[in-house]
């Protein structure tokens, strides 16, 4: 065998190796099986830039297939709670987590996401109540999302320059 | 002595019972979210030679915006100093509805606190560092009361359903009743709406120390504006509504809440 030829096939059988290598590294991460504690939906905290125009992010849905009826119950309060909170918050990150539980596969997160999109009270939140609505097939809730971005168009009831008063207390 | 001398003694102790009966069951705190929108006129008919014209202001109420109307109010400001002994409320706070308590406004006009006033329950400002603000009660550095706002749910008219599990004493409630919605910041804003609530509730079982796992949810629109008050201008609310929800340990002797509430306060009332 001439040396040129045994050089050649040293060399692709070292690629091919290098290959299975990176492949089995690759593949061996992906076919981790997901942990079953896991199961809600907190939100991604995403950037801290000021979310102009935010666009839906599609939430975590909640492992309800490995969760008992009580489990998956928790689950969701604990994520309406968060919402809550978010809702008080005025930053960005709490914005983006409470537009991601828009498409929430659970009815109950997203209702509370709704409501929590109106507290948090900022127009930035319109368009993705809108664009979240037009991809919603449950009429109560397209009603309800579109509602939400009526409701923030509105200036909030808050005042500081008084005027005359009209009426006695 | 005579019966009839017994009845009003009678009477008292019953209302002390009740009270103390109360005072012995603890409810979670509802952790409540208002919203609604209030129209309003801003300002006074324009007339351009041609036409005259007023047009109605509409703005949207939620929890943050009204917990913004007390922070800016130096009447809230002041009872705030006075009650808990610091001049602003933090960011962040929000509302809890806390069926607990029953602040009873003394009405001087009967003299001694306590012989008379009005029932009200309580609207808590607070957050998860320790603030609390109950929003009515009494300013004892003041000596006065105060009523910057409660959540009533009617003391009478509240009717329900119910099923209970008779082995494990677990089971499910829904409640109806009327409900007044009361806010004022002393600065010019007032809603005082009326409207029917939902009280939905969650049993579980009964626990050896006789407490169950208790959730409770309440719905309470209170879509009849009846005395809003907008920067001094009259108004008119719509769509208000306040709803939350709460999961805590409840003595069983609660359930079902409807039955359990009127025994004690047909006597009150």
């Amino acid at each position: 065998m001439r040396p040129k030829f045994v050089f050649a096939m040293l060399l692709l059988a070292l690629l091919v190796l290098g290959a299975a290598f990176i492949f089995k590294q690759h593949w061996g991460n992906a076919a981790a099986p997901p942990s079953i504690n896991e199961s809600v939906t907190s939100a991604p905290v995403v950037s801290a830039a000021p979310p102009s125009a935010p666009v839906p992010v599609p939430a975590v849905p909640v492992s309800t297939n490995v969760l008992t009826p009580e489990q998956r119950q928790t689950a969701i309060d604990a994520e309406t709670d968060r919402l809550q909170q978010w809702s008080m918050n005025d930053d960005p990150a709490s914005l983006s987590n409470i537009l991601a539980d828009l498409t929430n596969p659970e009815k109950e997160i997203r209702d509370a996401a709704i409501e929590a999109a109106k507290q948090f009270g900022s127009t930035d939140a319109i368009p993705t109540l809108k664009a979240v609505a037009a991809n919603t097939t449950d009429t109560e809730e397209q009603i309800a999302l579109l509602e939400a971005a009526n409701f923030l168009s509105l200036p909030p009831v808050d005042f500081r320059q008084p005027t005359p008063p009209k009426t006695q207390q | 002595m005579k019966l009839t001398k017994l009845a009003p003694i009678a009477m008292v102790a019953a209302v002390a019972l009740a009270y103390n009966a109360k005072a012995q069951v603890s409810f979670p705190l509802v952790n409540l979210t208002i919203s609604g929108t209030v129209s309003y006129n801003a300002a006074s008919p324009a007339d351009n030679g041609k036409t005259t014209k007023s047009a109605l202001t509409k703005v949207s109420i939620t929890t943050k915006s009204l917990i913004s109307l007390l922070t800016n109010s130096p009447t809230v400001i002041s009872t705030l100093m006075d009650v808990t002994g610091t001049n602003q409320i933090p960011a962040g706070s929000y509302f809890v509805y806390d069926l607990n308590t029953n602040n009873v406004l003394y009405d001087p006009n009967f003299g001694t606190p306590g012989e008379e006033g009005e029932e009200v329950m309580a609207l808590i400002v607070t957050n998860k560092n320790g603030f609390s603000f109950t929003l009515a009660g009494y300013d004892s550095v003041a000596a006065a009361n105060y009523d910057y706002g409660f959540l009533n749910i009617d003391q009478v008219n509240l009717i329900g359903s119910y099923s209970q599990n008779d082995t494990t004493g677990a089971g499910s409630e829904s409640d109806l009743t009327g409900i007044e919605f009361y806010f004022n910041d002393g600065n010019g804003n007032q809603l005082d709406d009326y409207g029917n609530g939902v009280m939905t509730w969650s049993f579980g079982k009964v626990s050896t120390n006789s407490v169950q796992k208790t959730t409770l949810s309440v719905n309470f629109p209170a879509p009849n504006g009846c005395n809003d008050i907008v920067n001094y201008n009259a108004a008119i609310a719509q769509n208000v509504k306040c709803s939350g929800k709460a999961t805590g340990n409840v003595v069983s002797v609660v359930f079902p809440f409807y039955l359990w509430w009127l025994e004690l306060d047909i006597f009150g009332y």
